[in-house]
This record gives structure tokens, sequence and C-alpha cells, in this order.
């Protein structure tokens, strides 16, 4: 009884901890986003404007209920997940062939998993643990460098060969970025880099076709021999017609935009900018930004290591998915399908970046916790 | 871990450093939508009006398939459409009223178009019907104010000339599927109305290079959706021609010389490996699917016993019968089990421990040596040295001479065939290989099988340079290296002389048949490869009923003094090889090598390099 309601008041008072500004900012991207999704259809609450706030509000409360659960479970689980996820991406490649071209779904039940998704959290989740767990002085020992870098490459090798380019460089960014603030010596990155740049040859041999179809395109779509850069085009030109203010609310689907068939996925960005302007898509940035900056402060704030990796994880998935998503649709990148974390039409995006979310308020929730590098229990 | 003093200061400067890139990167990003929408506004001011910029893929016009003259095999025409807008959707219904004022539109094609209008996935206009006539073109442009959203356009539609003769050769161009849409990832391309895809056929084959560059038109529309003005365009880019090794004289005299007959043939060149005729009859009409068949026309095809949808000369796999004698005897030449002069008595049949093999000639070929028994076809000298020799060493020279392999023709349904040995039958029915199996498979039956364009690439092997020639389809095109097969000149010379004797000599089974011009001079073997058990061999082929008699083959090359030409015809069904399958063979022999002779005194020097063209 007494243990029960010490619990209670924990969770309590953990409910008062929450982060409420950054509720607030997914709440307003939440809200953008249904709103453009009633927009996309013209006018209409279906075919994605209820769909798409429902999974939202389901996402936000696995937020909350994440943003609750207490850190020490978090580290004891974190390689368990990882390797379920994995497992469910190996269980892609053979169950998924049987269906279409690029075999990136599972389906489990009514829910369609996408684990290339899911495999985003499950690494940062695991190198956020493995640093936390490592010595400072061993942080730039090959050796102990050599675990993380191959649960970075396994899910990486696998995704490529789905073939998903976008996703697995999105998941490298990731890790990129987690391993600079785990503090890996400068030196290294440059000799990754140098070493990236000179396998590119090699590389682009190993492109699929569409692949490098989408690379040429990007380099001049104007000249477009297949007709793919036609949607770059259609976007930039959608984007353009905004103006300051844009073209007005509902006004995105008779106007430019008819001519785009993915804007309530890919090409989201580009209706929101026709249709607000140049406002508009200051105002989305400025969203985002917010949480970014808020994210940084709780990575500074935190007093595990594994909190503050947690939270400079979730920033890095944040930043990444935003930058490729808008950089492709104003023709600044080549066509990568990447969706827009809350904005986009799509349950696993959206469900995978409310965890990251609500994983972001347990680092905070948890800040002034100090955990032992094996994850045991602390005051 | 808690974080020491210096992690912390190190975490710091990093997640500024973090910080401060992330930073530039934004900058990045608003600095390219500020350069969207405001420095380029001239280029978009039209859009303050509410107009919009529409973007048009414009289709590629398609290559066109010819064969080795330049004569098309396959190419376009005119193909009047007339399409609707989808933002009509809401008035679709009453447009379509007006719109069978004027051209005939039948309840499923109504039906189809008011389902699709209200799909609200794709942007470009749908088709609502193709291969219009120019009169019902004319009409619906005359009323085209009444008809607001309906659009009329000229695009391509595909013909054939050859029709049924070339038909799978050129295969046909359809509608894109689901499947091939994915394959290509939803190329905004394939999506545009009526765009049509090869779909079996050279057509397949050669897609990407026959397909084309699609062309983008900026077009700046009003509100009502009509053009206003263009604003730039960059052209398409036409497909490239295919041109094929084939010769369309000789492709549709071998396709009639078929008439009435259900069979397959190749005809090849010796050195080039060029394949110069590729038959398959009776086939299809490739015109009546580019136009989209209609379902009891598809039904009565599938149905045809003479499976007109099937490319026999790829596809069928028939035992060889005879003409795989010559394989027999070159690999007991080649393993020293026989010398050319080696004689063998055929009484009229072989027995192997208490079991029968009977010889087709009931009273027997006598004594024989290997030319004798080719010429003959004496079913007794192989079954000989077949079993002298061994199963082993002939599946080895089957395949040298490109039997039970494919051969890169890139074409669907290409099979292998099947050359039999010791671990295949092991592998495929658990059972170990018996006597009588070789010498089943000395003459071309039990399990042995093959397609005719093997039997033509054995044949062009057999009387070439001896050099491991391969199919050749398209001018040009860089095969296989031919390398040398490693038989002695002396052996296949033996095996030669026997093919001559086959149509040349009086104990030849195709003495009838030879060609009679000299210079023209055939050689060859007939073959007759059982559908019934041995037991009716020799029975009256006209008294079975169709589907149970043997098939009929021939194989030849010409001329026999300097071989060019190679070929192999299989006549299904066809009854006796010398019968059926000869004639075909010696018609198409000499008729390629009249043209040929006819071409060079008459073709001008271009047109004759052509002609001359040798290894890739």
């Amino acid at each position: 009884m007494r243990r029960q309601s010490s619990i209670e008041t924990a969770m309590l008072q953990k409910l008062a901890q929450i982060h409420l500004p950054l509720v607030l900012l997914v709440l307003l991207l939440g809200a953008f986003g249904g709103a453009m999704m009633i927009s996309a259809s013209g006018g209409e609450a279906y075919p994605w404007a209820i769909p798409q706030i429902s999974k939202f509000l389901f996402g936000f409360m696995v937020m909350l209920a994440l943003a609750l659960v207490p850190q020490h479970l978090l580290l004891k689980h974190a390689y368990l997940i990882y390797f379920a996820c994995v497992a469910l991406l190996g269980g892609v490649e053979v169950a998924g062939f049987i269906g279409k071209g690029a075999q990136r779904w599972l389906s489990v039940g009514v829910f369609n998993v996408q684990p290339s998704e899911l495999m985003k959290i499950a690494v940062i989740l695991a190198l956020a643990r493995y640093f936390h767990g490592l010595h400072q002085e061993n942080v730039n020992r090959l050796l102990f460098l050599v675990p993380p870098l191959v649960l970075l490459a396994i899910p990486a090798a696998f995704i490529l060969h789905q073939p998903n380019l976008g996703t697995t460089v999105i998941l490298l960014g990731i890790g990129g970025i987690m391993f600079f603030m785990a503090g890996v010596r400068l030196r290294y990155f440059a000799i990754v880099g140098a070493l990236g740049l000179s396998a590119m040859p090699i590389g682009w041999h190993f492109l699929h076709d569409y692949q490098k179809q989408r690379v040429l395109t990007f380099l001049d779509p104007e000249k477009d021999p297949l007709g793919a850069g036609y949607n770059i085009l259609q976007s930039m030109i959608a984007i353009g017609s905004g103006g300051l203010a844009g073209k007005g609310y509902l006004q995105g689907s008779q106007g430019q935009l008819d001519f785009l068939p993915e804007k309530h996925t890919d090409f989201i960005f580009t209706m929101i900018t026709e249709e607000f302007g140049f406002i508009g898509g200051l105002a989305v940035y400025a969203l985002y930004a917010g949480i970014l900056i808020y994210a940084v402060m709780i990575g500074l704030r935190a007093r595990s290591i594994f909190g503050s990796l947690l939270a400079m994880g979730v920033a890095a998935f944040l930043f990444i998915h935003m930058t490729i998503n808008t950089a492709m649709v104003m023709g600044l990148i080549p066509v990568v399908g990447v969706p827009l974390p809350l904005l986009s039409y799509g349950g696993t995006i959206t469900l995978t970046t409310l965890v990251a979310m609500g994983l972001l308020l347990n680092a905070y929730v948890n800040r002034d916790l100090v955990v032992s590098r094996g994850g045991g229990d602390q005051i | 871990m808690r974080k020491t003093a210096g992690q912390d200061k190190h975490f710091s400067r990093r997640a500024l450093l973090a910080a401060a890139l992330g930073g530039g990167f934004f900058s990045l990003l608003i600095g390219r939508l500020y350069q969207l929408q405001f420095l380029r506004a001239e280029k978009y001011k039209t859009l303050a009006e509410g107009n919009r910029i529409k973007l048009q893929l414009v289709p590629p016009a398609r290559g066109v398939i010819e064969d080795r003259y330049g004569i098309p095999l396959s190419l376009n025409q005119k193909n009047y459409r007339v399409l609707i807008d989808r933002s009509k959707r809401n008035e679709a219904e009453d447009l379509l009223k007006k719109l069978s004022l004027h051209i005939d539109l039948d309840e499923e094609t109504l039906g189809s178009v008011l389902k699709e209008i209200s799909k609200k996935r794709f942007q470009t206009p749908l088709l609502v019907k193709e291969y219009l006539s120019w009169e019902e073109l004319s009409r619906v442009e005359f009323h085209s104010p009444e008809l607001p959203g309906v659009i009329v356009d000229v695009g391509q539609k595909r013909y054939y000339p050859y029709a049924d003769k070339a038909a799978h050769l050129t295969g046909y161009v359809g509608a894109v599927s689901e499947k091939e849409m994915e394959a290509e990832n939803s190329l905004p391309l394939l999506r545009l109305p009526g765009f049509k895809v090869g779909k079996n056929g050279m057509e397949k084959r050669f897609e990407q290079t026959l397909r084309g560059t699609a062309g983008i038109k900026q077009v700046e529309v009003n509100v009502r959706g009509m053009p206003v003005r263009e604003l730039k365009s960059t052209p398409s880019e036409h497909g490239d021609a295919l041109p094929l090794t084939i010769d369309a004289r000789l492709q549709q005299y071998a396709a009639e010389r078929f008439a009435g007959e259900s069979g397959g043939a190749v005809v090849m060149e010796v050195d080039t490996g060029n394949v110069l005729a590729f038959v398959s009859m009776p086939a299809y009409d490739p015109n009546s699917f580019s136009l989209g068949i209609k379902t009891k026309e598809w039904k009565r095809l599938n149905e045809d016993p003479y499976t007109p949808l099937l490319n026999k000369a790829i596809t069928g796999m028939y035992p060889p019968g005879s003409t795989f004698k010559m394989i027999t005897g070159l690999a007991a030449l080649e393993a020293g089990t026989a010398t050319p002069e080696t004689r063998v008595f055929c009484p009229g049949y072989f027995m192997l421990g208490n079991h029968r093999f009977g010889c087709w000639k009931p009273e027997g070929h006598g004594s024989v040596n290997l030319r004798e028994a080719i010429a003959g076809s004496c079913d007794t000298y192989f079954y000989t040295v077949g079993q002298r020799t061994g199963i082993d060493k002939i599946a080895e020279i089957s395949r040298l001479f490109g039997l039970g392999a494919l051969h890169g023709t890139g074409l669907i349904g290409e099979k292998s065939g099947l050359v039999p040995d010791k671990d295949w039958k092991q592998r495929r029915f658990k059972q170990s290989w018996q006597a009588g199996d070789t010498i089943n498979a000395s003459i071309g039956q039990g399990y042995v099988l093959a397609t005719p364009l093997q039997m033509a690439i054995m044949t062009a092997r057999m009387a070439g340079n001896g050099v491991s020639v391969g199919p050749r389809f398209v001018t040009g095109e860089a095969t296989a290296p031919f390398r040398p097969l490693g038989i002695k000149p002396e052996n296949m010379q033996a095996i030669k002389t026997g093919m001559e004797m086959v149509t040349n000599s009086s104990l030849g089974t195709a003495y009838g048949k030879r060609i009679a011009e000299e210079r023209f001079a055939m050689a060859g073997k007939t073959g007759t490869s059982q559908v019934r058990r041995i037991t009716v061999r020799g029975m009256n082929q006209a008294l079975l009923p169709w589907h149970e008699r043997h098939h009929a083959w021939f194989v030849g090359y010409a001329p026999v003094s300097a071989p060019k030409y190679a070929v192999s015809v299989l006549v299904e069904h066809g009854g006796g090889g010398s019968s059926a399958a000869a004639p075909v063979a010696r018609d198409l022999l000499l008729k390629i090598q009249q043209l040929d002779e006819e071409d060079r005194l008459s073709l001008p020097p271009d047109r004759l390099a052509v002609k001359e063209e040798k290894k890739p």
C-alpha cells in the first residue's frame, strides 16, 4: 500500500517535471499537420486529416508515457530493444520480399510496421547506452569504438540493401552526430570523411539505376530524360508562387499543387509554403528550431551521459529529417523520399517522432539523475 | 555515468559547435526559401493573377524496329485520342453524355472513366478513347466549345506490318501494369494516359532503347485550365531504332511456308551467328494486342491446340530424334570408340541383353560405316556406338554444340532444353542411369530435349569454323566471344560428309528433297521424334490423330562447298522428318541463297556493306 502510493507520488512528481514548452511545440506541430491534411484533401476530413490526427493523438499518449518511464529501465532494455529491431529488420528481408520491388514493410496484423524507421530510435538508445557505459579514457581507443560502429553498420547494411538510400543516410547521420557528441576525436571523423569520399566512385557503381538517375536529375532537373525531375520542378514552382504570405489556406489544392500527387507526404513543406508563403516556411523552421534548442539545452543540463546523448540523438533525428526533406523539395539535393516529422502524413514517422520526443522528455525529467555506468538504480 | 567537470566542458563545447553548424544549415535553407519566393518572383509574376504553370511531359516517339535492310517490322502511326481533364470530375457524367453524341462510347468505357476520374491521386488527363478515326476526331474538335475539359490529341500507336509472321520476334506493346510501374519507381512518364511499354519479344527486351526521352513543356494556364502561353520547353527525343539481323523477306517467306502447320524455324548465318529468320507459327496478330484485345479472341488464342501464344522457336522443347545422331557419332569419334570406317551390321534391330531396340528400317541397313549410317539414319549403328561411348561423353559433346543451355536471347520463355547424364538422373528421379537410357539418348530420344533455336545453333557450329558461334539478333550487338570447340577437323568432316549424303546421295533419307542447283547444294539431317511409344513407330502417321503423330525435324546448312547458312525446322506432329520438315528447310535455304545472289547483283554498295557485316 505504502509502496504503491510512493510510486504514485513519484509519477505525479515526474508529471510535474515534464517540459511544458516542448510539449506545446509538439502539439503545435501536430495541429499544423492536421490542418494541412485537411487542405491537402481539398477541405475534407478524409482521407488524411482524421487518420493522421488519430495517429498523432495515439503517439502523443505514448510520448507522455515514455517520459514517465524510469530511466534505469531504458538503460536496462536499450540493447534488447536494439536487437529486437534488428530482428524485425531481418524479418522484412525474408518475409517482405514476397511483396513488391523495394521491401520495407512488414505486416503485423492490422499495422504496417516499417522497421527501418524504428531502427533510428533503437540506434539512438543503443549508442547512448554504450557510450554511457564507457570510461572517459576509452572513448578514443579504436578497440572500444568497434562495437558501436558495428551497432551502426549492421542495420545500415540491411536498410541499404532494401534498397533505401534515404533512411541509410539518416541513420548514419544520427550515428555520426552521436559519436561526435560522445567525444570521439575529430581526427577520426576526418579519416572517415576521407574514406567516404574516396569510396564514392565505387559506391556509385553499386547504386541502382533509379538512384543514379535521381542524382543525375538533381544536377539538372530541367534536362530530364525520364520525367523524374518533373516533381521537383513542380515543387519549386509551387513554392515560388507563395511569395511573402502565400495564396491562403485551402488554396493549395486549387493552385499549383494540383499537379503534385505527394503533397500530403514528402511535399507537405511545398504545400505549406504555397499556402502561407515565406512566413509559413519561417514558422515551420521556427517550430523545429524551438524543439532543437530545447533539446540541446536538455543535453547540456542532463547529468548522466545517457540522458545527454539521448537528447542529442533525438535532436539529430529531427534536424536531419527536416533538413533533408526541405532541401529536397526546394531542389537543393536529389530526390530522397524522406518525410517531414509531424507534418507529413504517415503513421510510422509520426509514431517514431513522438517516441523520440518521449525519450527527450524523459531525459529532461531525469536530468538530475546520476546513473552508474552499469545502469544501476541511484538516488 | 555522471559527467566529470572535464567531460561537461568538452560536451558543452561540442554541443555549441553542433548548434553553430545547425544554425548554418538553417540559414542555407531559409536562404533558399527566400530565393525561390522572392528573387525568382518575376518568373512567377503571372501567378498573382491566379494563373498556374502547368508542367506537361511530352511523350517521346518510340523507336522503330527494323530488319537488317531497314524495313520496318514495328513502327508508329498516328493515334487520335480523346481525353478528359481530371479537374472536371464533378461535371464528368454530363460531359461524357455530350461527348457520346459525337463518338461511340460503350457502357464499359463510360463506367471505367467515371470510376477512374473520382480518384484524387493522379493529375494527368484521363484517356477516354483512342484509335479514333479522323472524322470522329474532327467532330469532337468542331464541338469543343460545348465540351470544356475534353482534350483531343494526336498520340502514336504501334503498327506491325508483318502481323503474325513476325509476332514472336517483335512482341507487342501494352498498357503499363502496376508491377512495371513499381519496377521503375512510378516514373511520371509511365503515368501518362495511354502510355505503352513492350510486353513481349524485342519490344520488351529493348524497351529502354526504344522508349526515348520525354520532353517537358511549361505552359501557363488560367483558372479554367485553358493554356495562355507556352513558357519553356525541352523537346522529347525519340527512341533509337533497333536494327535486327533478320531479313524481312526471308521471315515472311518462312512464316508463309508454315501455312496450316504448327512449328518453328530458325535460320542463322554460320560465321556470325546473325539470325535471319525466327519463326513460330501459327502466331497471333500483335496489332490486335496493341489495340486492346477482346476477351473472346484472347480465349480462342489460349485454347488453340496449335498454341499460337507460345514461341516454339525458343520455348518449344522436343526430343531431337535422329537430328541428334551427329552428336553421338562425333562423341564416338572424339572418344576413339569408333572411326569413320568402323562398320556395324544392322539387321533391323539391336539387342541389349534380352531387350530388343528396333531400327526404323525393319529389314535393316546391312553393314554401314559412319557416313552411310548418317545418310540412312541407321538407328542400330548409333545404338551400338552410343553404348560403346557412354552417356557422359555424349552429354559433353551435346553441350559443346549448344544443347542443354540458354543462349542469352533475353526473350521471355527461352528454355534450355535438356541434356541428360548420370548425375542429372540421380538428382531428378533419385534413380541410377540405365544402359537403355544411353541407347535411347543415342538417337535423340529418351530424356533429351531441344528447342529449334538450339538445333540451329548446333548445326551452325557443325557447319562452321569449329567455334562456338552463338545467336545474334541485333546488328552490331556484342555477343559472348566465340571459342574454339576443340574438335578434330577430320572428325567433323566425317560427320559433315554423312550430312551431305543425306540429301545428295541416293542412300540419303532426304534425297528426294535435295537442292538441285549445285552452287546452292545443302547438307542436313532428318529427324522424327516420337510422341508415342516405339511399338507404333513405322505405323502410318497419317492414320494417327494429330497430337499423337511424331514431330518432324530437319536441320541443314548450305551451300555445301562453303557453308553460309544453317537452318532448323520443326513441324509439330508433322509425321516424318523427311516428308514434312525437309521440304520446308530446303525451301528456306534455297530462298536465302537466291536472295543473296540477287542482292549481290542489284544492291548499291552501301547496302551491300550491310550484308557483308561480319564479326561483332
